[in-house]
């Protein structure tokens, strides 16, 4: 992370982009908004200045944090505009790749999921973050986390099945 | 990990990577002010709106409380007498809070702008207030030129009664400038009327006064006979005394005893001035040669002429008796008539700049049997210039010269609505300077 810290906005810009706008897409479900939620972050991320911006010892945890709350904002007003409609789509792409069973199971699973549920997920099981760094970018306290974790696996398991 | 975990993971992870995630080109920002730069300027403005505002709703103070000039029983006359300025408050918006030294008129065009003005001086010599009852009540000359209604400050610089350049006016206006409190004396009929001046001990005002209705003509002087009429202040009665001559520009004082008026009109039948007693009775005539002109009233009953057509500017006082001549003297420049007095052998006069082509006017002590000394001086300016002057009867024979001043009071409203218009319209301008600036300078990736 320290090695993150000294790099000029651009660089954190180049490598933590791909990775925040997955954490969206997972999040809201919706490439598009998790590129538009991505962009907003980075844009106020540029307009700190300089001083504040180095005050951030932790760029991707403070990035990451930023693209949650986004993306939460996002889910909600989501779910305002479409009260009845379907959840978010987390579609397969159109070339749908040899059917795998666990992937099509886990999607059905992530809908059922709230978006922070759904966050917990991605950073647990995509980043590989410890509970302390996902409770860090919920905003939350690790048991929390821990808590979410549990209800997400549980849920999933059901679909899956097991 | 379980199998369950790791297929979970492995299906989250297929997942996430689904979408191909193309870096986009980093994202243009409009570079923001820090924080206390961006919101100074506005902050700045709002704050010089409110106190603007502030400044404009401000009460206005109803009179300083009676200030003693240098804490003391002294009183000042300026030895320079400032110019007239705009910013000068009125008695109106700040009464003096102290008796007056000085009444002036001063300026050279006559407008309601300012122009020219009607000034008070407060004892201590340094205080100015525009005297606005007067400048309001004054009236449109043949000329076209605004003339400001007469006044006449009362011996204890307390009171000033002032005119009303009209014809058929119906009041005496006395205005308390020590409070600003304004005291209307009705006239018994519509008339043109002249205030001459105030009896010694200040209770009585003496005027001219020839009856008639007709409003919209400026008529200050009561041409021809008119009626010689005296107001007890403490009443508010008018009493005629006599029926006078009356000549634009002459003379008429209150003897040293209050007594009686002496007009400086020469009746053609008379070879001198006539006393007229305000208690009716008889009036009487004191020989003086042609020549000499009225020029006051000495505190022991004497009377002081002048020469004003001659060059070296002859004065003498003389009996008012039988006319013989008690003393004389000459001064440097010609005198008008006399403001105050020092003692029974030393006059206080003006010396107005425009009876010595080029000269400064001159307030001057000038004693019959010692040197001449100027008090205060008023400069040829086109603002400076002081067509009339008045000095508290009672108070200038003790007034010593100050350097003090002049403290002009609170600004008028004009000024503090033009100062706060042209504040904000600052503030506004800077603001959009601020933002234009701030829109040009963009930083892209």
């Amino acid at each position: 992370m320290d090695e993150v810290r000294q790099r000029a906005p651009g660089d954190v810009y180049a490598h933590e982009y791909p990775g925040l706008v997955r954490l969206a897409y997972v999040t809201t479900g919706s490439l598009a908004a998790a590129e538009d939620v991505v962009q907003d972050v980075f844009a106020d991320w540029f307009r700190l200045e300089g001083i504040r911006r180095e005050q951030v010892r932790e760029p991707a945890a403070y990035l990451r944090r930023a693209v949650l709350s986004r993306c939460t904002s996002w889910v909600r007003r989501r779910i305002l505009e479409r009260r009845h409609a379907a959840a978010p789509a987390l579609a397969p792409p159109a070339s749908d790749a040899p059917a795998q069973a666990d992937i099509a199971a886990v999607r059905a699973a992530l809908r059922q999921l709230t978006p922070r549920q759904r966050a917990a997920v991605f950073l647990r099981y995509y980043l590989d973050l410890p509970e302390a760094q996902v409770a860090a970018a919920l905003a939350c306290r690790p048991g929390t986390v821990k808590s979410l974790l549990h209800r997400s696996l549980t849920k999933m398991k059901e679909v899956l099945g097991d | 990990m379980t199998d369950l975990e790791q297929r979970l993971r492995a299906a989250i992870r297929a997942i996430a990577d689904e979408p191909d995630v193309a870096l986009p080109p980093r994202p243009a920002v409009t570079v923001r002010l820090p924080w206390l730069r961006r919101y100074a300027v506005p902050a700045v403005a709002a704050l010089a709106v409110v106190v603007a505002i502030f400044a404009i709703t401000l009460p206005q103070p109803g009179g300083t409380p009676h200030r003693p000039a240098a804490g003391s029983d002294e009183v000042f006359l300026p030895d320079e007498i400032a110019g007239l300025s705009l910013l000068t408050a009125t008695v109106s918006d700040a009464p003096l809070g102290q008796p007056a030294m000085a009444v002036l008129h001063q300026g050279n065009l006559g407008t309601t702008w300012g122009s020219s003005q009607v000034v008070v001086i407060a004892a201590d010599g340094r205080t100015y207030r525009r005297l606005d009852l007067a400048e309001q009540r004054g009236a449109l000359a043949a000329d076209g030129e605004w003339v400001h209604a007469q006044t006449r400050l009362a011996p204890d610089g307390r009171l000033v009664a002032i005119g009303d350049p009209h014809g058929g006016a119906t009041d005496i206006a006395v205005l308390d400038l020590v409070t600003g409190r304004r005291h209307d004396y009705p006239l018994a009929r519509p008339s043109a009327y002249r205030l001459l001046g105030w009896s010694p001990d200040g209770r009585t005002l003496a005027l001219l006064a020839v009856p008639g209705a007709t409003r919209d003509i400026y008529e200050t002087e009561p041409g021809g006979l008119a009626d010689l009429v005296v107001l007890d202040l403490a009443t508010g009665a008018l009493a005629t005394v006599s029926q006078v001559p009356s000549a634009v520009g002459e003379h008429y004082c209150f003897t040293g005893d209050g007594r009686a008026v002496v007009a400086g009109v020469r009746d053609d039948e008379e070879p001198g001035f006539t006393l007229y007693p305000i208690d009716g009775s008889a009036k009487r005539t004191v020989p003086v040669p042609a020549a000499w002109r009225l020029a006051g009233c000495a505190p022991d009953g004497s009377l002081l002429v002048t020469q004003p057509d001659t060059a070296d500017a002859r004065l003498r006082l003389v009996s008012a008796t039988d006319g013989a001549v008690l003393r004389e003297t000459r001064l440097p420049q010609p005198v008008d008539e006399a403001l105050a007095w020092r003692s029974a052998s030393t006059p206080i006069l003006y010396a107005p700049s425009w009876l010595a082509e080029g000269a400064t006017g001159r307030v001057l002590a000038a004693p019959f049997d010692g040197q001449v000394t100027t008090l205060s001086t008023a400069d040829e300016g086109w603002f400076s210039r002081v067509t009339v002057l008045e000095l508290a009867a009672a108070l200038a024979g003790d007034a010593a010269p100050t350097g003090a001043g002049p403290e002009r009071g609170p600004w008028p409203v004009w000024a503090r609505v033009v100062t706060a218009t042209l504040v904000v319209l600052a503030g506004a301008v800077l603001v959009l300077r601020r933002r234009r600036r701030t829109a040009t300078s963009e930083v892209t990736a």
